[in-house]
């Protein structure tokens, strides 16, 4: 089954069975909407939980302001303060990775997993519960957690 | 074989080249627009191979750009999804190639394998990370996808349509 250059050159823009394929396309993209724009929740940041192959092995509470490292957990962990951020460094034997976290975002700083840095430059900030980081290579999961605001307008 | 003639490797590792260079260049300027949003203008080559080559040859360009092109820009557990995503897409417009082409125009294939490489992409995505979270993502994904299909689709078309005759039997 091949077409001859001839063939391929008179092609047409538009041919009937493109409706079949236009409508397919349509019925996904309208499911989608449905699906995701209807049951949309705002939830508060509350807490972000930084994971370590399925182990938590950082915590971050916004109401206190202060972070937690997981007992055991303390060679891997580094934390600092510098003017209203905290940083915390992530050094295991995957890689290394800096999260920064301030008053009501975290986000990934830098992360030594590839040249690209995927959880660096495509990932949104974490602002709240439910959006999380993923840095596959690395291991490292950071996931923002908090209650469902309901009746509330979120700021 | 007849086959595998010299002329056909030679033109299949200058599209998987030339692939292989949109899917680098691109990969280094979407992030600033979108997270995870690419045009994949790296498939208009995917789409001229297919055309002009035939199914079997767009199997191996996707397979060397996708793997070539993690090694270069990403990392292997991007290729995990690239991989599954491209190869499921360029499957699927081989089937309507093969079965449909006279019903169906390059740009509604296009439409309809990126929309398909969006959603796989997606759902690989979120097996790996255990989350459907992201899956939320689709929905810009896949409109976007349609637009940036059809961007490919009409290159692909024009492409094809302002390849000199003399020079393309030369080609092939």
């Amino acid at each position: 089954m091949k077409y001859s250059i001839e063939q391929l050159k008179k092609q047409p823009y538009f041919k009937i069975g493109d409706i079949i394929i236009y409508a397919l396309v349509a019925i996904i993209t309208i499911t989608l909407s449905v699906v995701f724009l209807i049951p949309k929740e705002d939830r508060a940041l509350d807490k972000v939980c930084i994971y370590y192959k399925d182990a938590l092995i950082y915590e971050y509470d916004f109401t206190s302001g202060k972070g937690k490292v997981t007992d055991g957990y303390q060679s891997y962990v580094a934390e600092q303060t510098k003017n209203d951020k905290t940083l915390v460094t992530i050094s295991t034997k995957d890689g290394e990775n800096e999260v920064e976290i301030a008053k009501a975002y975290a986000l990934m700083a830098k992360s030594d997993c590839s040249s690209y840095a995927d959880c660096v430059r495509s990932f949104r900030p974490i602002r709240q519960g439910g959006d999380m980081i993923i840095c596959l290579p690395n291991n490292i999961r950071i996931i923002g957690e908090g209650k469902v605001l309901q009746n509330e307008i979120r700021l | 074989m007849k086959r595998l003639s010299v002329k056909k490797v030679a033109l299949l590792g200058v599209l998987t080249a030339l692939s292989l260079l949109m899917f680098i260049v691109e990969s280094l300027l979407s992030s600033l627009v979108l997270p995870g949003a690419k045009i994949g203008l790296s498939n208009i080559f995917t789409l001229l191979s297919l055309f002009l080559l035939g199914p079997i040859e767009a199997i191996i360009l996707v397979v060397a750009r996708t793997v070539l092109g993690s090694v270069i820009v990403g990392s292997l557990s991007q290729l995990m999804f690239s991989l599954t995503a491209g190869l499921v897409s360029v499957i699927v417009a081989i089937i309507i190639y093969i079965l449909a082409f006279d019903k169906v125009s390059i740009i509604a294939l296009s439409v309809l394998s990126a929309t398909i490489h969006n959603i796989v992409q997606t759902a690989v995505f979120c097996l790996i990370t255990m989350s459907t979270t992201y899956f939320s993502l689709l929905l810009y994904l896949v409109p976007l996808g349609i637009i940036a299909g059809a961007l490919v689709g009409v290159v692909t078309q024009m492409l094809i349509k302002y390849i000199p005759k003399s020079f393309a039997e030369k080609l092939l």
